[in-house]
């Protein structure tokens, strides 16, 4: 197993250089750039700022001394939409709060979804079951944004239940928690009662069943070990895209998470922060899939990690 | 009986006391205002801002020559700010300013003369990187430092003694005072930039200003927070206690934060929401002086045929935006100069655009001989009816407005005119390059000025210029900015601007199409909020 996470560590760094380097050839390909605006500045001007900030060497140039600063962990500092301040300031300040309220969606959307597929799946054709049908598709087909919008103006301005700025309270962390997980909530129902009734009909259930074990532990210990593993290979983006912060939601609660970054720095061209925050999405995407496989392989005996570790010896 | 009547007597004093102290309570040295402009700001640098909203920060925290106060009404007017007086020389091109004894920074240092130098030397050099070195353009070798021909030490600016400042000007210069109040040329502090680089601003502790708040805090995406300067000269007039300004960058989240409470003002709003916010006279529209035009590319077929960009300018129906496709009551342009900026009498007469008057009809009435003008127009050019005209492109940045303005735009010609325009819409960083290197043939173009002169709107235009993206290029209309640039008569520059004005839009290098109006919402029950047109809200001597 060891040797196993090890092969996979070096995949990862390779991964991610290969972003990287995708990412900086890209963003230089495509038009526009930092430091225009509407009242542009003069050329002896942009000329400065190109020098300030190595812009005036050639595109493979410039990536040579990105790679070489990042290996020193410097991502250098943002053009533009928080002038001067460093990328690694930007995203360690702004990446926790984005972990909170992402860490508090995710893990009540996946409790919460698994439960409710089960119960739907084990009263399938139901009541109960068609409700949460309903409720399930209808939380995957309306977009954050209206949602959080929705709870705002419900909330936060006719019943004034809690406030609608920042996280200052305990109380200001409810709805946009509530928010975030809301879509993924739905989502896991549905993949959840998918897998469960599947399990459920199997041979291996029946035979429990006729040997007269209880129904819960049916359930809870044998099917959902099986039925939660579709579960669990989605949860591995699904957590790198919430935990890094909902940008429709972080905007409407005025939250100072993460999530912003990712599109204003394209749209600004804020070339350091675009290469910062992508980075560090790649990293995490790529470090929650590998947790995923790991628990995945615990809980699933049919995975193994001996071919692995075989075909690396 | 007498120790009972001591006691009442006690008691009574008592409850006056707590009496007066629950009035000091309510007044207004308890207001704790929050504040909303907009997102997070790119910088809070003086010299490096280029934002109207950060702007409004830094007049709060920091303090020019001159500054803005209140008429009375609401409207602010120019005054001394840390200078207590000035004097101008005989020939206009010397500006003595002494500064007031008690003009200090917040940590308490006295503000020198040596002070305005090395700010505005900073603001010239190119090194500093200013996007608004250009504001000191009217001072001795402005130009040719931000060319990099000549050093910043070479300004025409001098510490006489250490309250005693003198600028020396190229030519005399109507408007001076106001670039004296504007934000770039604010002074900083030398031995805070040398010890703290371009890191100053973030930390409240090396962000030192002169104005009458001071930063205590900048939670980053969330707020930045004032507290009033005890080391302010008029420190105890202030009013709010605290202003903090509350950085978001949704409408929607924006106007519920204001409903519930936890915003004293705001000045976006979502779009959908405008005509019931006004009805409800919730919405406040303040004068703006800024002007929303369409840039035709005066360099490139067929925009480079004054008939055609002559007929795009009438077949214009510019009530119909103004009431149908905006509605916040802007009103529809009929030259570039809106109403506000200031002719020969300045505050007290007629202000320029009625002076110049209108280049041709806006009213609603008139459209329809505008429009016959405009086909005889295109006719005259060789495209009757379009017949021959390459399908045009209108290019935009996507906001909700530029959207419904382009596609009212694309509709009107496409009737009136008999041509077909293709819409474009492009992101903001790649649309300023397309403007500046001229990569489009239509767009919109809006202009805020630096400074109430018309100036300002009418320099632009001139061969090569800077902003110059329509490609303009006039002899006669060159000569007459630079007449105006080396009068010193205002009258005599008046009447010049007037006649390039009329140039302008004689040859139709932009289509005027509605002068702005800056919407707000701030609580009823906060007087004495002040406001410039040029876009800055002052909160100092709010109360409640």
């Amino acid at each position: 197993m060891a040797i196993y996470i090890v092969k996979r560590i070096f995949q990862a760094i390779i991964i991610i250089l290969f972003v990287t380097c995708i990412t900086f050839v890209l963003m230089n390909l495509i038009p526009g750039g930092p430091f225009l605006s509407e009242k542009v500045p003069n050329a002896e001007v942009i000329k400065n700022l190109e020098l300030k900030y190595g812009l005036d060497k050639p595109v493979i140039v410039q990536l040579k001394n990105y790679l070489t600063d990042l290996s020193h962990g410097d991502m250098g500092v943002s053009y533009k939409i928080q002038k001067n301040r460093k990328v690694t300031d930007i995203i360690s300040e702004t990446f926790p709060i984005s972990l909170r309220v992402g860490m508090i969606a995710l893990i009540w959307s996946t409790l919460a979804g698994i439960s409710l597929g089960c119960v739907s799946a084990y009263y399938k054709g139901s009541r109960t079951d068609r409700i949460v049908n309903f409720l399930t598709s209808l939380g995957t087909a309306v977009p954050s944004f209206v949602f959080a919008t929705v709870l705002l103006i419900v909330f936060c301005v006719k019943i004034k239940l809690f406030p609608s700025i920042g996280l200052y309270s305990v109380g200001s962390y409810i709805l946009p928690c509530f928010a975030l997980g809301f879509f993924p909530m739905c989502y896991i129902t549905r993949l959840e009662r998918a897998s469960m009734a599947d399990e459920l009909s199997k041979d291996y259930i029946k035979t429990a069943k006729a040997k007269g074990l209880e129904e819960n532990k049916i359930i809870f210990k044998h099917a959902l070990k099986n039925a939660i593993i579709p579960v669990l290979s989605y949860l591995g983006p699904l957590a790198a895209g919430i935990l890094t912060g909902g940008i429709a939601v972080e905007s409407i609660f005025n939250i100072p998470g993460l999530g912003k970054y990712f599109i204003l720095s394209i749209t600004s061209r804020d070339y350091p922060l675009i290469m910062g925050t992508t980075i560090f999405f790649a990293a995490f995407i790529v470090a929650m899939t590998l947790i995923i496989d790991i628990v995945c392989a615990i809980i699933d005996p049919r995975i193994n990690f001996a071919e692995g570790s075989k075909k690396a010896a | 009986m007498k120790v009972f009547k001591k006691l009442i007597t006690l008691l009574l004093v008592i409850c006056l006391v707590f009496s007066f102290a629950a009035c000091n309570k309510t007044s207004s040295s308890q207001l704790n205002l929050n504040v909303c402009l907009s997102s997070e700001p790119e910088t809070i640098d003086p010299a490096l801002n280029s934002t109207i909203d950060a702007a409004v920060m830094i007049n709060h925290m920091f303090e020019g020559l001159m500054k803005y106060k209140d008429d009375g009404k609401g409207n602010a007017t120019l005054i001394t700010g840390q200078a207590k007086s000035y004097s101008v020389s005989t020939d206009g091109k010397v500006y003595t300013f002494t500064l007031r004894d008690d003009a200090k920074w917040s940590d308490g240092k006295a503000v020198t003369a040596a002070d305005f130098v090395y700010s505005w030397q900073r603001l010239i050099n190119p090194e500093t990187m200013a996007n608004y070195g250009y504001i000191l353009e009217p001072v001795q070798n402005a130009m040719s430092i931000m060319y990099g021909e000549k050093l910043p030490e070479e300004l025409g600016v001098k510490a006489i003694d250490e309250k005693t400042f003198q600028i020396t000007l190229e030519e005399p210069c109507s408007y001076f005072l106001d670039i004296c109040a504007f934000p770039a040329t604010f002074p900083i502090r030398q031995d805070i930039i040398a010890a703290n680089g371009d890191q100053w601003t973030f930390n409240a502790s090396t962000y030192i200003g002169n104005g009458p708040y001071k930063m205590t805090k900048w939670v980053h995406n969330s707020y930045i927070e004032l507290a009033k300067n005890e080391n302010y000269y008029d420190y105890a007039k202030l009013g709010p206690v605290s202003i903090k300004f509350t950085l978001m960058d949704d409408s929607n989240a924006m106007l519920a934060a204001y409903n519930s409470g936890e915003l004293n003002f705001i000045q976006s709003v979502p779009v959908g929401e405008i005509k019931t916010l006004l009805n409800d006279k919730k919405l406040t529209l303040a004068k703006s002086l800024s002007t929303y035009a369409i840039l035709f590319n005066n360099a490139s077929a067929p925009f480079d045929n004054a008939k055609v960009r002559n007929a795009f300018l009438l077949a214009i129906d510019r009530n119909y935006i103004t009431d149908t496709v905006l509605g916040t009551e802007q009103t529809p342009a009929s030259a570039f100069v809106p109403y506000g900026i200031f002719d020969t009498k300045g505050t007290k007469g007629k202000d320029f655009r009625t002076v110049g008057g209108d280049n041709y009809s806006v009213a609603a009435a008139d459209y329809k001989s505008n429009c016959d003008k405009a086909r005889a127009l295109l006719k005259d050019a060789g495209y009757e009816g379009g017949q021959g005209l390459p399908v045009v492109e209108y290019m935009y940045v996507s906001s909700s407005e530029n959207k419904a303005i382009a596609e009212a735009l694309q509709n009107m010609w496409q009737t009136e005119l008999g041509v077909t325009v293709k819409l474009v819409n492009q992101e903001g960083s790649v649309y300023g390059e397309s403007l500046y290197t001229g990569a489009y043939q239509i767009a919109p173009f809006y202009w805020a000025p630096d400074y109430n002169d018309p100036i300002s709107f009418l320099d632009i235009w001139v061969t090569d210029g800077m902003n110059n993206v329509a490609f303009y290029s006039n002899a006669a209309y060159d000569s007459l900015i630079q007449q105006v640039k080396d009068s010193s008569k205002t009258s005599q520059r008046m009447s010049l601007m007037h006649q390039a004005e009329k140039i302008l839009i004689d040859d139709a290098v932009i289509a005027p199409v509605y002068f702005f109006t800056q919407p707000y919402m701030l609580n009823s029950d906060i007087k004495g909020m002040y406001y410039s047109p040029m876009g800055y809200f002052f909160f100092t001597y709010c109360t409640k």
